[in-house]
């Protein structure tokens, strides 16, 4: 079982006078949807805070963090040669949607563009619950067959654009070379070694799909502890307990900025400082390699969809003595 | 307060410092011959005013400077106007249902009651934006709502293998916008523009062909699917490449439709959203009739409200995918006024262009009444006409006059219809107080033309298209031949989409139409339509109403090819051979011309409601930099040359024959009254239509030919209408045929046989009801127009 240690804020380069004042900050700023803060530094728990009635094994959705769960599995697969490279076009992958015929930028797609959101695909981002693009798409009768319509309106690999079309492809497109869904990969190589304990992803009749195309509500959920092991995971250069889980080099490569400030499915930080990723309604993974920090922020998900991201900046990271 | 707008001091372009005053609440008419200063009057001064004071209280940031083009206009209130130049500039993309919102409240009524294939339904409930084409909900995805997608052959581009670099596109690539890019490119992957396609490596024909990230060379496929977003080939190029590479088909997803899969296959009655907004609005509103219910009562009603407000206005034989563009000057005014009517407001002050154009007698007699009721609402109606049954019918008469351009812009006339016709001064009268004036000084004129003996004949079978019944028809040559119908009636159907094509085919070469157009597509359904008797056409000059010369610096002069005659006198006189100016120089769009506004002579403010032309500061309104105008021809400079009527131009350049010949056809067409530098982008579409058929007469000189001209005398006074006929008559006498589709009774009355269509619009029309000379319509029960010849 992998557990993590305790320790002390002083002797691990924190000051404690800021961080207990984290509980006045959240009250002060009503962050009443907030449930949890961890923070890990030196691979040990330094402090917790936790929200009515939760605790650091209570379970919350990760929402688009899940995105850098699945650029996780990647680096799985291709440590354990499920999947030989990130180069391989989806025209080779799903032939039967993507092929010259049905567009010739298909061939140019290859699960790196798909990672760096680079696919091209014509896109508008709604506001956070009212996507009315994504709403489409889950309409569809075949949203594979929807996506391979979708007019592209960029070069595949010049522009980035979040969108969830190229990791609604990801998904598929990993089942397709692997046979295996992204659950099945993660509670294989994963999850046994770092002691996550998570349930089955949502799944569909095709494939294990990011849960927005599902008609049910729930989604992936970590408790903060276990989400906090995939930050060390990156932080440990792709080790956690002892295990090579994904390679150092995948690390590195996913971890810094391609096309403007992102790397595979990962926020990179604009000074450089380190890299992040982020889930609707205040979900925050953050790492900062240089200190050895890992941070993670949960709350209860509303329309509003808020950040928390004032208690790190203004917070944490002055706490770094 | 009083119940008058009094205008005083008015000296607008031609105008000659007149006083004015139209009462409140009531119908005016202002008239006088094209170019008298009516339109200058009506919408350059009384509604700019209008606006400018409403904007001046309300867009506090903008403050206004009162003009000097008067000296006080007192007693109005907000104005409303729509003038024919400026709508026509608007959005392509835009449509009838756009226009009227009536796409949104049908997108409402589908939401509401609309049923879905079980195929694709999938039990959620549906959203107005889903039946929005440009809506993120609502498009296809795969065209993005535009219903067509360009395919191009990739194989086909880079086929041959010994084809060289610099030939790849036709040639296209290595010259123009595109050449830099592509050379740099060839450059940095050592490259040379001689080197053959088979040269290259994997790795740089895919470069070749997709680009790469590191470079500015977007690559060849991204280059001419996303065209215009690089912007390094030109349209013109485009088209060919698109020809020989390449295809428009309509999108395979939305069938054309342009939306999503589950509003394409949600159903109103078994009809789909697309069919609807295919049907004619009179069709619309029948089927509507049946589709109501509790639920979607409100909205039904709604909707069919709007639509007998249009068809009130003669437009019922639109369809709400219609596009704008296409819509004629009548038919978009009162699309306008339909706006209005329904906006139910009161003390307002409505002015309006010519709102009758395009509308045959019938229909003009519902406009009256709508413009009526706007009065009786409570508002005042000014409208700019010509038309006698619009005019009749007037509380109020303002002409201006006598001529065109200087020889106008005095009051001749203001007072109420009875006094009006017995005003000796005023041209327009006579031929109201007479209604057979026109008729009987055309008699007069030609009566001593030959007579023709001529039996010769173009025959045309089993024309089909839209809603023509299968017509036949024998069209006599070497007259002057007239058809007649009511809006959408089958005439444009018949002569513009059906006769032009169809000649098109058989005598490509022998047709003459402006290079911009080539709107006339030949549908697979004319296979079956037969023309005979083409042996006997030389050749055939097809002139319409479509715009001229898009250009924003683009202007009568440069348009008739005048321009560069006067450019060369200038370029030759002393003053410019001192100040080393060539030709470029006296042209707008080049180095003479200002950089400010970059030769157009204003700068364009968006403000609240509509935009605000200021004149351009740095070249006070020319469009040209102060040392051109330093310039002088016989005392006058380049600016003020184009300021010139035609008339007052062809009297200055009295001794330049190349000049004063184009002059001279512009001024027998009756176009006399127009400046050489009017922007071509604000002329009517009957000024265009006679421009163009000047143009042509300064051409041909032989005979046997055929003109086919769509109603010109659109936008003409009586007097130039009259001047027009009796060229049409010189040209059909010097023995050539001329067809004129035409709702003007005058015009017809003047024709030597006639063929009309009808008896309604839409569906119910495209029947031959009656052909034969005027005098046998007049007799002819079956004639519609029979009863108002003259």
């Amino acid at each position: 079982m992998f557990e993590l240690s305790e320790g002390g804020l002083s002797e691990n380069g924190l000051d404690e006078n800021l961080i207990y004042s984290i509980d006045d900050f959240i009250r002060a700023n009503r962050y009443r949807l907030m449930r949890s803060v961890l923070i890990i530094k030196n691979q040990k728990i330094v402090y917790e805070w936790y929200g009515e009635k939760c605790n650091r094994e209570t379970k919350h959705a990760l929402h688009s963090i899940e995105k850098s769960v699945v650029s996780t599995a990647i680096g799985v697969c291709l440590n354990n040669h499920l999947i030989e490279s990130l180069d391989i076009p989806i025209t080779q992958i799903l032939p039967e949607y993507f092929n010259d015929e049905a567009n010739v930028f298909h061939k140019l797609i290859t699960l790196k563009t798909l990672l760096t959101m680079t696919s091209g695909f014509y896109w508008r981002n709604g506001p956070h619950l009212n996507d009315p693009m994504r709403e489409q798409l889950k309409r569809s009768k075949d949203w594979l067959q929807a996506i391979a319509d979708c007019n592209i309106v960029n070069t595949p690999n010049t522009d980035f654009q979040y969108k969830v079309t190229d990791i609604y492809l990801m998904n598929a497109c990993m089942e397709r070379l692997t046979g295996k869904t992204v659950y099945d990969i993660l509670n294989e190589y994963m999850f046994p070694y770092a002691g996550i304990d998570c349930d089955p992803f949502i799944m569909t009749p095709t494939c294990t799909v990011y849960h927005d195309l599902t008609q049910v509500k729930d989604c992936m959920e970590l408790s903060a502890i276990d989400l906090a092991k995939f930050g060390l995971l990156y932080l440990n250069h792709g080790k956690l307990n002892n295990r090579q889980i994904i390679t150092a080099e995948y690390v590195d490569e996913a971890t810094t900025a391609h096309i403007e400030n992102y790397g595979y499915y990962w926020w990179i930080h604009e000074d450089g400082s380190g890299y992040r990723g982020l889930g609707r309604g205040g979900q925050e993974l953050h790492v900062y390699p240089a200190h050895e920090l890992v941070v993670v922020l949960q709350a209860q998900d509303s329309p509003r969809s808020k950040f928390y991201t004032p208690i790190i900046t203004d917070v944490i990271l002055k706490a770094l003595k | 307060m009083g119940n008058h707008i009094k205008a005083y001091g008015v000296k607008k372009h031609n105008l000659k410092n007149i006083d004015v005053s139209i009462p409140k609440g009531k119908l005016t008419a202002i008239t006088g011959v094209s170019g008298s200063g009516k339109s200058s009057f009506a919408f350059d001064v009384l509604y700019e005013e209008g606006k400018r004071k409403y904007l001046s209280i309300t867009e506090s940031q903008f403050s206004l400077e009162t003009s000097n083009d008067f000296e006080r206009i007192e007693g109005l209130s907000p104005t409303i106007g729509v003038e024919q130049r400026i709508i026509r500039q608007s959005n392509p993309l835009s449509t009838v249902g756009t226009k009227t919102k009536l796409i949104n409240a049908l997108a409402s009524l589908f939401s509401v009651s609309g049923v879905t294939d079980p195929e694709y339904d999938d039990g959620k409930p549906l959203s107005v934006d889903m039946f929005q084409k440009n809506s993120p909900n609502g498009m296809c995805l795969h065209c993005l709502g535009t219903g067509e997608k360009k395919v191009f052959d990739e194989e086909k581009i880079f086929e041959d293998r010994n084809a060289k670099l610099n030939a790849l596109l036709l040639g296209f690539l290595d010259r123009g916008k595109s050449q830099k890019k592509y050379r740099a490119f060839l450059e940095q992957n050592g490259l040379f523009p001689s080197q053959t396609l088979g040269e290259l490596t994997d790795e740089q024909l895919q470069k070749l062909k997709y680009g790469d990230r590191k470079e500015t060379f977007p690559g060849v496929m991204p280059l001419i699917m996303n065209a215009s977003k690089y912007n390094l080939i030109s349209s013109r190029q485009m088209e060919i490449i698109t020809g020989e590479y390449g295809k428009k088909i309509i999108c395979p997803r939305c069938h054309g439709v342009g939306l999503n899969q589950i509003a394409s296959h949600t159903r109103l009655q078994d009809r789909t959203f697309a069919e609807l907004s295919n049907m004619s609005l009179n069709e619309l509103d029948k089927f509507l009739l049946n589709a109501e219910d509790d639920k979607n009562k409100k909205i039904v009603k709604a909707i069919r409200l709007r639509i007998q407000y249009l068809v009130m206005l003669g437009l019922g034989h639109l369809s709400m995918s219609r596009p704008i563009p296409t819509l004629s000057g009548g038919e978009l005014q009162r699309l306008c006024i339909s706006a209005f009517i329904m906006s139910d407001f009161d003390s307002l002050t409505f002015i309006f262009d010519e709102p009758s154009i395009g509308l045959h007698e019938r229909e003009k007699e519902k406009l009256i009444e709508v413009l009526k009721n706007i009065v009786s609402a409570g508002n005042t109606v000014i409208v700019v006409e010509h038309d006698e049954s619009i005019i009749s019918v007037a509380d109020y008469i303002v002409e201006l006059g006598p001529g065109a351009g200087t020889e106008g812009g005095e009051l001749i006339f203001q007072g109420e219809y009875k006094d009006f016709l017995n005003c000796e001064d005023s041209v327009t009268a006579k031929y109201l107080k007479d209604r057979k004036y026109f008729i009987e000084n055309y008699k007069h004129q030609t009566k001593n033309a030959p007579a023709s003996h001529h039996d010769e004949r173009l025959r045309i079978c089993g024309a089909r298209i839209h809603n023509l019944k299968n017509l036949s028809l024998s069209i006599p040559l070497y007259k002057m031949v007239g058809f007649a119908g009511v809006s959408g009636s089958g005439k444009s159907s018949l002569i513009a989409h059906t006769l032009v094509p169809k000649l098109k085919m058989l005598i490509r070469n022998r047709i003459v139409q402006d290079e911009d157009e080539d709107i006339y597509d030949y549908p697979r359904e004319l296979d079956d339509v037969q023309i005979q008797g083409t042996e006997y056409i030389n050749k055939c000059y097809v002139i319409n109403q479509q715009p001229i010369g898009r250009a924003k610096t683009s202007n009568i002069a440069t348009y008739t090819g005048v321009f560069d005659v006067i450019r060369k006198l200038f370029a030759e006189t002393e003053d410019a051979k001192d100040l080393g100016f060539d030709m470029s120089f006296f042209s707008l769009n080049a180095e003479g011309g200002c950089p400010t506004c970059g030769g157009q002579g204003f700068l364009v403010y968006h403000v609240g409601f509509g935009d605000m032309n200021m004149i351009c500061d740095e070249c006070h309104g020319t469009g040209y930099i102060e040392e051109v105008l330093d310039v002088k021809y016989h005392h006058k400079n380049i600016a003020e040359v184009l300021e010139m009527t035609v008339k007052e131009a062809c009297g200055f350049f009295g001794d330049v024959p190349k000049i004063v010949q184009i002059l001279r056809l512009l001024d027998k067409v009756g176009m006399g009254y127009i400046q050489l530098g009017q922007k071509t982008t604000t002329i009517s579409g009957g000024e265009a239509q006679r421009i163009k058929l000047a143009k042509e007469l300064g051409k041909s000189r032989n005979k046997d030919n055929i003109y086919i001209l769509d109603e010109p005398t659109v936008g003409l006074s009586p007097k130039d209408s009259e001047h027009l006929i009796y060229l049409l008559r010189e040209i059909c006498n010097a023995g050539n045929t001329v067809i004129v589709t035409e709702h003007d009774i005058d015009v017809l009355s003047c024709c030597d046989y006639l063929f009309e269509l009808g008896p309604k619009g839409g569906e119910e029309g495209g029947y031959l009801i009656a052909e034969g000379t005027p005098e046998s319509l007049k007799e002819n029960a079956n004639s519609v127009i029979g009863g108002y010849l003259k």
